[in-house]
């Protein structure tokens, strides 16, 4: 999948600035005709270009750029064990980057807390490097007494957004802060074709406000279309009353387009998802999927489960914003939050501890 | 031949004392005797030539005749005994119009639900029932029927009218366990006469008690455990075909945030061929949801000792007419498909109870794992049920001299479990049918497929062959156990209280063990002395060899 065209997602730059709206970019003719005239890109500044600039050539020079340094990605995996997180992952990114528990024949038994364990690849598309760091935690909500099972995921969070601020405070600082903040915290919902748990709520409560949450149904090849909906009608609702907002949340949305393209997402969230490494042969084509006695659940087809619509959402179209939304509001928040607490700029780190893992 | 009728208690006092018999043969030419049938070999004391025979429906004399249709016809005597009524077992058919028809299967001697038997024409000394595999017969000197191929028949239920056969799992077959009296007899005075001076008669007791418990009705209490979602509702729906939580209201995670395990029961009175079964579920809603499930069995395991409590209190009462039974005789547990084997809180709640109540472990809603993922999960739990040493419900072992075919698929049952089951509240029509199923995008699972699931396992060794055996077992065992216990805790109370009444020191009762510790003493120095001397000679005698 090569991105030889136009990038069918409005590019925007890490620099907070509203982009110029651009009409149709062609890398590859950056001269274009003499009669283009007036009528080019001009944003709500108004004022008339009398012949061709060049301004939307900036596109490509960032997309160069962007393409020499390759960018980063951190996506966290929450749920109960076997709900096929580690399984959902390989899908989405099409290679063994999870850590895999060995599975059925693991030996070891279920941690006495939740632990979080980070994993590291670098996957290339297209020319386009990405370091993709999956965050598992294991033994979230295996434990008999679950309370507080949450508070190691969330010092995880804010440990790295305290990492990224010391980065920032420094005098000299690198050029190019290494970015470990959690973009994504995708949380497995167990189907149990009637509500939410308990936990669940108590955890997306907390955790919506610093990370971006994405509530995903696991396993949902338990569930046949009519309880699939219910289901999701009864966790919309239940989200809504509990206050929770998922991404993508409401109140960011930045104009009409925005919010009428995530309306729609918004609707169809918690998208049902099944996961499958292994290939089929259906009606001649080999597609990824999960042989039952029963039939072949296929994981791309959209009449099966929704697999598909989170793909696209998460990577082909929103896979910039999740970054920005973390780096502009949750670690923002982070970050008025702790200069506050402190009353300086050089701020004490509480923890001295780089570890993340506990 | 003379006019007969469904002579059952007849044919049982004609039986002489080498013990009955039933050969079973179902041959094509229906009314007329087919002398090429099964044959009677004296020597060797077992049926020769048993030709199966094609289907021929079979007389049957009931009022609702609708609810047998027999397959195959009764009809021979072999000439080496007269008056014996043949016939021959070999497909399958269908037992009541309520319960489904099940396809003969290639190999699979099958399952008769229902035999009548009602012959018109000849009234037979013997009656025999044999499978197509199995020869039964009556050895004298054991007393026992052998090679009865009684899994061909269905056990627990024991349908009124109809002849009834013993549990698979015993072969013994005293003379008249197998008959009931039908309300038509006729008394065959030549064949009577022959047989009736060695016959006492309290053979028909089993018929009596069967008569006496059908009438008295029968009770059975299911709890059924686990978190919420699992399905536990739609598989006792499916179980006893009944819709028993019609108006239930489903609460949120916000309401179970504060929510307690609480414990429901629900009574509901079946009838089925005139055997009527209270049921009894009882639901555990808000096990294992809360965030923090510290003993949340405490209430389950309190619950369930305070039926025994009130169970042994009603016995030990002055009027014991009317106790009423309301033990756990059965708890299903349900594990979630989702995890890789035991959870912590699956194994804490087995360990707590099994002493208590017969534990049966489920995989709850298999249609989210494949074939593959099932075998794997089940042996992976059933390594850690025996590592923790959670000693679950265990199937009684059938006894050495069954059928090959029987004892196979005993130890098939053995080793499926846990049973992973499907439940469904909904009718699809899948491959012609209308069944209980799930209707899903890439294909319809059916409940009562054996291929998709062990619904069907679990149905048959719940309702069909075990639920006896669970009653018995909760009441010898467990309710034992329970009686004991709490025996103990009286009279050791009893015993200090005793003690702290009596300020006076206890007598000296240890006096005749010091006595006795004193003889073991002695007994044991003279031992260990003899024990050496007894060195020192073999050593001696082997320097002297040296």
């Amino acid at each position: 999948m090569s991105d030889v065209g136009p990038p069918e997602v409005r590019p925007k730059p890490v620099v907070p600035a509203k982009p110029p709206n651009v009409g149709a970019p062609s890398p590859s003719n950056p001269f274009p005709p003499q009669g283009f005239g007036g009528g080019g890109a001009s944003s709500s500044s108004g004022s008339i270009l009398l012949g061709y600039i060049g301004i939307d050539t900036i596109i490509e020079q960032m997309r160069k750029k962007t393409m020499k340094t390759g960018f980063d990605f951190n996506i966290m995996v929450v749920g109960n064990s076997g709900l096929g997180k580690s399984t959902l992952v390989n899908t989405l990114f099409k290679s063994q980057v999870s850590r895999r528990s060995a599975g059925w024949a693991r030996d070891d038994k279920i941690p006495k807390t939740v632990e979080i364990k980070a994993v590291s690849h670098v996957l290339e598309e297209g020319g386009v490097k990405m370091k993709l760091t999956v965050v598992d935690t294991p033994g979230f909500g295996d434990l008999i007494n679950n309370d507080n099972c949450w508070e190691p995921i969330s010092k995880y969070i804010n440990e790295q957004y305290e990492k990224f601020l010391k980065e920032e405070v420094n005098i000299t600082r690198k050029k190019r802060i290494p970015d470990t903040r959690v973009h994504c915290c995708i949380y497995f919902i167990t189907p149990t074709g009637h509500s939410l748990r308990p936990l669940d709520v108590e955890f997306m409560k907390r955790l919506s406000h610093s990370v971006n949450i994405i509530p995903v149904i696991a396993k949902s090849d338990t569930m046949t279309i009519e309880e699939r909906l219910e289901f999701k009608q009864r966790v919309r609702k239940e989200l809504e009353m509990g206050g929770i907002e998922f991404y993508p949340q409401k109140e960011f949305d930045e104009d009409m387009e925005d919010k009428s393209d995530n309306d729609k997402i918004r609707e169809a969230m918690p998208f049902a998802v099944v996961g499958s490494d292994k290939e089929y042969q259906v009606n001649g084509k080999r597609v990824l999927g999960r042989r039952t006695a029963w039939g072949i659940v296929e994981v791309e087809n959209p009449n099966h489960c929704e697999f598909a619509l989170l793909r696209d959402f998460l990577i082909r179209s929103h896979l910039q914003d999740l970054k920005e939304v973390t780096h502009n509001i949750h670690y923002e928040t982070y970050r008025a939050k702790r200069l506050n607490a402190n009353g300086g700029l050089h701020p004490i780190s509480s923890n001295d501890t780089q570890e993340s893992n506990l | 031949m003379t006019a007969s009728s469904s002579m059952m208690t007849s044919l049982g006092q004609a039986w002489d004392q080498t013990g009955p018999r039933l050969v079973l043969d179902w041959s094509q030419s229906g009314p007329d005797w087919d002398q090429s049938g099964p044959d009677w070999d004296q020597s060797s004391g077992s049926l020769v030539n048993c030709m199966p025979g094609v289907k021929t429906p079979l007389t049957v004399d009931r009022s609702d005749a609708d609810s047998t249709r027999a397959h195959s016809a009764v009809c021979r005597t072999t000439p080496t005994h007269p008056g014996d009524l043949v016939i021959w077992l070999r497909v399958q058919m269908t037992a009541s119009s309520r319960s489904k028809s099940r396809a003969p299967r290639a190999g699979n001697p099958s399952r008769v639900i229902d035999v009548s038997i009602s012959d018109q024409r000849s009234k037979p000394s013997r009656v025999l029932i044999s499978s197509f595999r199995s020869r039964a017969s009556w050895n004298a000197s054991s007393q026992r029927m052998e090679r009865f191929g009684c899994k061909t028949l269905v056990h627990a239920g024991r349908r009124s009218g109809l002849t009834y056969f013993p549990s698979p799992l015993s072969s013994r077959w005293p003379a008249d366990e197998v008959l009931r009296s039908t309300p038509h007899t006729v008394e065959n005075p030549e064949v009577l006469q022959k047989a009736d001076r060695d016959y006492v008669g309290f053979a028909t007791l089993p018929n009596q008690v069967h008569r006496k418990s059908v009438k008295k009705g029968f009770d059975f209490t299911l709890m059924v455990a686990g978190e919420s979602g699992l399905g536990k509702s739609t598989l006792v729906n499916s179980l006893f075909l009944t819709d028993l939580h019609k108006d239930r209201k489903l609460l949120n995670a916000e309401e179970r945030i504060s929510q307690t395990v609480e414990i429901s029961s629900l009574t509901v009175d079946i009838e089925e061929k005139g055997v009527k079964l209270k049921l009894t579920i009882v639901d555990t809603p808000g096990f294992g949801d809360a965030v923090n499930n510290t003993e949340c069995w405490r209430p389950v395991t309190d619950y369930i000792d305070q039926q025994y409590e009130h169970y042994f209190r009603d016995e030990s009462g002055l009027n014991r007419k009317n106790i009423q039974d309301n033990r756990v005789h059965c708890c299903l547990y349900f594990i979630p498909p989702f995890g890789h084997g035991l959870r912590p809180v699956d194994t804490e709640f087995m360990k707590a109870l099994q002493q208590k109540v017969n534990v049966v472990p489920l995989i709850a809603k298999a249609d989210c794992l494949t074939p593959g993922e099932v075998k794997k999960l089940k042996e992976r739990l059933r390594e850690e049920i025996d590592k923790c040493g959670i000693k679950t419900y265990q199937f009684p072992d059938c006894d050495e001299d069954e059928d090959e075919d029987f004892k196979r698929q005993d130890k098939e049952l053995k080793e499926s479990s846990p049973f992973a089951v499907i439940g469904s509240n909904t009718v699809v029509e899948a491959r012609g049918q209308r069944v209980r199923g799930r209707l899903y995008p890439w294909g319809i699972v059916e409940v009562e497929n054996p291929a998709h699931c062990d619904f069907v396992k679990l149905r048959t060794m719940l309702i069909r062959t075990h639920m006896h055996d669970l009653k018995d077992l909760t009441s010898d065992f467990h309710y034992e156990n329970y009686r004991a216990q709490c025996i103990h805790t009286m009279t050791s109370k009893m015993d200090a209280d005793k003690r702290a009444e009596s300020p006076a020191p206890v007598l000296p009762l240890a006096t005749p063990d010091e006595e006795t510790e004193k003889l073991i003493k002695r007994k044991d120095d003279e031992l260990r002395r003899m024990q050496q001397m007894l060195q020192k000679m073999q050593q001696q005698m082997h320097e002297q060899d040296l």
